[in-house]
């Protein structure tokens, strides 16, 4: 899934325009906001669940992404 | 590898970023197989009731040591935002009164009671086991029953019943339930991309703007390629799943001529082949397209095998007056062997009405197939009458 992966990169490019502060459409999450850390979800390689306040302590990059 | 994580390997190869996915996926073991072939080894996590709620895919966010958000869209940005984001010391939250704001997916739909009926059908379908997604069901049916306007409700009562369908649990109805569900939550919130998607994933090739698990076989080719051996699949994508984008309704050149205009085959009244229909979307739209999925199942109860010697399954549709049909006859090649038990899949198209249909209306047709009841017992040849229910908008009722 290469292509959709980074056509969705590109459309999301081409929806939200040009990187210009304040002109992005919202995706439910603000800069401030307390991301919902507790959120428990099942882990792919592994099965078992985990939630991201395992990574307390550490700074995260966090992709939303679609394997579809 | 995915374009991010060649902007960000240098960080994260420092200990100075972690890199952490989520993916709204449907099957899981899809997204395992995905990362197997790039090579991806970061903590991903599957959320196929999209928990965090978000509206379009790819979102990134760069979260502090305290988990507050402090970029978002960071990899459509300049690099040096994310440079200055690790190189910074980000403060704890006070704890007088003036904690960060929730993320706006912790807020959730409007309280009360429909909001912990769907706590607990998210928590039961979280469960992972085949007995909660039945009372899951039940917990998101009884929220609707107190907000049926919920499009995010709709959405995850979707998701379980195709959970359900794709388990040992499974009941014939669920995938048109799961469709029926997708279909309302979009009604509800036209610009769920997340729904979108998912309803396109089984939908017309009219509607789908590619093909969406096209990769999987590349996929597999290259990780043999290396030596490994893929990860398997709990459910296979096959037909709508696999199929890419059409422009314009396809149109048949030469009607084909019906294999039994009389009905003269002797009919399968034993049900020696379970046949289950489910129609993409439901209901269409005036001049919309949807798809058809018949499947075919040899009962287990009656120990029922497709006998393989002697020709393919043939399915026959007739579509009603005013609707138009990509394949009128469809033919399914013989398994492996004499005899064999794999699920057989027949997928078609239609086109529904300019005006819509004003009365309730049915694609009707026939199964021919060679089975044999038993591994050893009698092989026979067989015709199943098929009723598939249609309906576009025009005659959808509430």
């Amino acid at each position: 899934m290469t292509r959709p992966v980074l056509c969705g990169l590109l459309a999301a490019a081409a929806t939200l325009g040009p990187v210009i502060a304040g002109e992005r459409p919202p995706i439910g999450f603000e800069v401030g906001d307390a991301f919902p850390v507790e959120l428990s979800l099942v882990e792919a390689a592994t099965g078992k669940t985990m939630s991201l306040a395992a990574f307390r302590g550490q700074k995260v990059l966090l992709i939303v992404y679609a394997s579809w | 590898m995915p374009v991010w994580h060649e902007r960000t390997k240098t960080l994260t190869e420092q200990g100075k970023l972690l890199l952490v996915s989520v993916v709204p996926e449907q099957h899981g073991e899809r997204t395992r197989l995905f990362m197997q072939w790039k090579q991806m080894s970061w903590p991903t996590l599957v959320d196929p009731l999209n928990l965090l709620g978000v509206p379009l895919v790819p979102i990134s966010l760069a979260l502090d040591e305290n988990g507050v958000i402090r970029l978002v869209q960071p990899m459509l940005g300049p690099l040096d935002d994310l440079l200055e984001f690790v190189a910074t010391k980000f403060e704890p939250p006070r704890e007088s009164g003036e904690a960060p704001a929730p993320a706006a997916a912790e807020l959730g739909a409007a309280g009360g009671d429909a909001a912990l009926w769907r706590s607990r059908g998210d928590r039961l379908v979280r469960a992972g086991d085949e007995k909660s997604l039945g009372r899951a069901i039940e917990a998101y049916e009884r929220a609707l029953s107190l907000d049926g306007e919920d499009p995010v409700l709709w959405f995850r009562l979707g998701v379980a019943h195709r959970m359900r369908y794709d388990s040992k649990a499974r009941r014939p109805e669920d995938f048109q339930r799961a469709v029926g569900a997708w279909s309302r939550s979009l009604a509800l919130d036209p610009n769920d991309y997340i729904v979108r998607r998912r309803l396109q994933q089984y939908g017309p090739r009219l509607d789908k703007p590619y093909p969406f698990y096209e990769w999987v076989h590349v996929a597999r080719e290259e990780i043999a390629a290396r030596g490994e051996t893929p990860l398997p699949l709990k459910v296979e994508p096959a037909g709508s799943e696999l199929a890419g984008k059409l422009r314009t309704f396809p149109r048949t050149e030469e009607p084909p001529v019906s294999p039994d205009p009389d009905g003269r085959i002797t009919r399968d009244d034993k049900k020696l082949i379970v046949i289950e229909s489910t129609v993409v979307p439901w209901p269409a739209e005036p001049g919309g397209p949807l798809r058809v999925h018949l499947v075919l199942r040899p009962s287990v109860a009656r120990d029922a095998h497709w006998n393989n010697e002697v020709g393919p399954l043939r399915v026959w549709l007739d579509p009603p007056d005013g609707w138009s049909i990509d394949s009128r006859l469809i033919e399914v090649r013989p398994g492996e062997g004499a005899t064999s038990v794999e699920i057989r899949r027949v997928e078609t198209e239609l086109q529904a009405p300019e005006a819509g249909a004003r009365e309730p209306a049915s694609l009707r047709g026939f199964a021919l197939y060679y089975v044999c009841e038993g591994v050893q017992g009698r092989c026979l040849y067989r015709r199943q009458d098929v009723v598939v229910p249609l309906t576009s908008r025009a005659t959808r009722e509430d």
